[in-house]
């Protein structure tokens, strides 16, 4: 028995696929071209729009921090990005930048016989999310443990701010609204949305808890 | 070797290669998206966004992947063009993994970056497997040859 192939419908199914292909590749790339546009935009990562404060040169103030800092922390932090944002009676808090620039760091130091100093780096789209925070605790210390979070400029912290009770004074400084000091006596809530000034992306704020809290 | 045939073994690792970086950008477009930013020219984060999963991005990849499998099939001969093709993807996972480690202490940029998730990604490793596949299914269906010589008989 003869078989025959039907050559003319193999051929047609062929350059249809190969077409189909050809097409494809458009295709994938206005899909590419058009993903961007799907994201709702937080803010930009540069430093001048994340952290503007560095782009006024370093004070004395800000030196005096930078030349204070432990040698193991030195090395991690870039000194000549250290500026101090807010002070109270128990401590001053800064922000730099880490040695590679993509890294936003807190820095806190407690005023005190027994001052410590502690800081700690996120990146800056981790940042721009979650901002950063630290938590210091020691026997020594004697506001208890401090927790010290820091939040990006385009944050509406008023909320937030009416669980701090100031029982370490007020904050003063450029950047004191984009600081949060809790001490034990404060009741920061564990979550918190809020507002972004540029963004219609909310801010989730959350609690760090220390051990012992 | 011919001209022709040394431009389609050129070709085929132009090909490979562009669809291993391609590939690659896609990986690090749908990782930066689930972790909240967008990845510029420079192979770092440029922008914050909310995160989200990129399903178009998904889309995207199988409509590259469509594309890579039927032109394969379609140009891809005779089967050392495609050995070739083998060969650039295998070459370039190799050394996306070699990569991978160091570029931990350094910003590497977009290209590197690429060449970095795609030629370590699973749709790379599917890709290989699917042309050795492919080219064992080739030397399967190859005819053997096997026939005695022909009993000549004369007739007077």
């Amino acid at each position: 028995m003869k078989s025959t192939v039907n050559s003319t419908g193999g051929k047609k199914l062929t350059r249809l696929s190969t077409l189909a292909a050809l097409v494809a590749i458009p295709a994938a790339a206005l899909t590419i071209g058009v993903s961007p546009s799907l994201a709702s935009p937080i803010t930009a990562l540069d430093n001048s729009t994340l952290l503007p404060e560095l782009a006024q040169a370093q004070t004395s103030a800000d030196r005096t921090v930078a030349d204070a800092l432990p040698k193991n922390l030195a090395g991690v932090v870039d000194r000549s990005t250290v500026r101090v944002m807010a002070e109270n009676t128990i401590g001053t808090y800064s922000l730099a930048l880490d040695a590679t620039g993509q890294q936003v760091c807190v820095i806190s130091q407690m005023k005190g016989s027994f001052a410590v100093t502690g800081a700690t780096c996120a990146r800056k789209e981790k940042f721009a999310q979650d901002g950063a925070s630290i938590g210091l605790q020691g026997a020594g210390m004697a506001s208890g443990s401090t927790v010290v979070y820091l939040l990006p400029d385009s944050v509406d912290t008023a909320p937030l701010k009416a669980y701090s009770t100031s029982s370490a004074g007020p904050l003063t400084g450029k950047g004191a609204s984009h600081i949060l000091v809790e001490t034990p006596v404060d009741s920061v809530p564990d979550t918190m949305d809020l507002r972004r000034t540029d963004s219609s992306v909310k801010f989730g704020f959350q609690k760090l808890h220390m051990k012992g809290r | 070797m011919t001209t022709t045939g040394i431009g389609r073994h050129l070709i085929a690792v132009a090909a490979a290669a562009v669809t291993v970086l391609v590939v690659g950008y896609l990986a690090v477009q749908i990782d930066g998206m689930t972790k909240g930013y967008l990845v510029g020219l420079s192979g770092s984060p440029t922008i914050a966004v909310a995160k989200r999963f990129p399903w178009e991005l998904e889309v995207a990849m199988v409509l590259i992947g469509f594309a890579a499998f039927t032109l394969f099939r379609r140009f891809a001969n005779p089967v050392p063009v495609r050995r070739t093709v083998l060969g650039t993807l295998i070459v370039l996972a190799v050394l996306a993994g070699t990569l991978h480690e160091p570029a931990a202490t350094f910003q590497p940029d977009l290209v590197s970056i690429s060449l970095i998730y795609g030629g370590t990604s699973a749709f790379t490793m599917a890709l290989i497997a699917g042309i050795l596949a492919d080219l064992v299914a080739r030397r399967e269906d190859r005819p053997v040859v096997n026939e005695r010589p022909a009993e000549v008989t004369s007739e007077r």
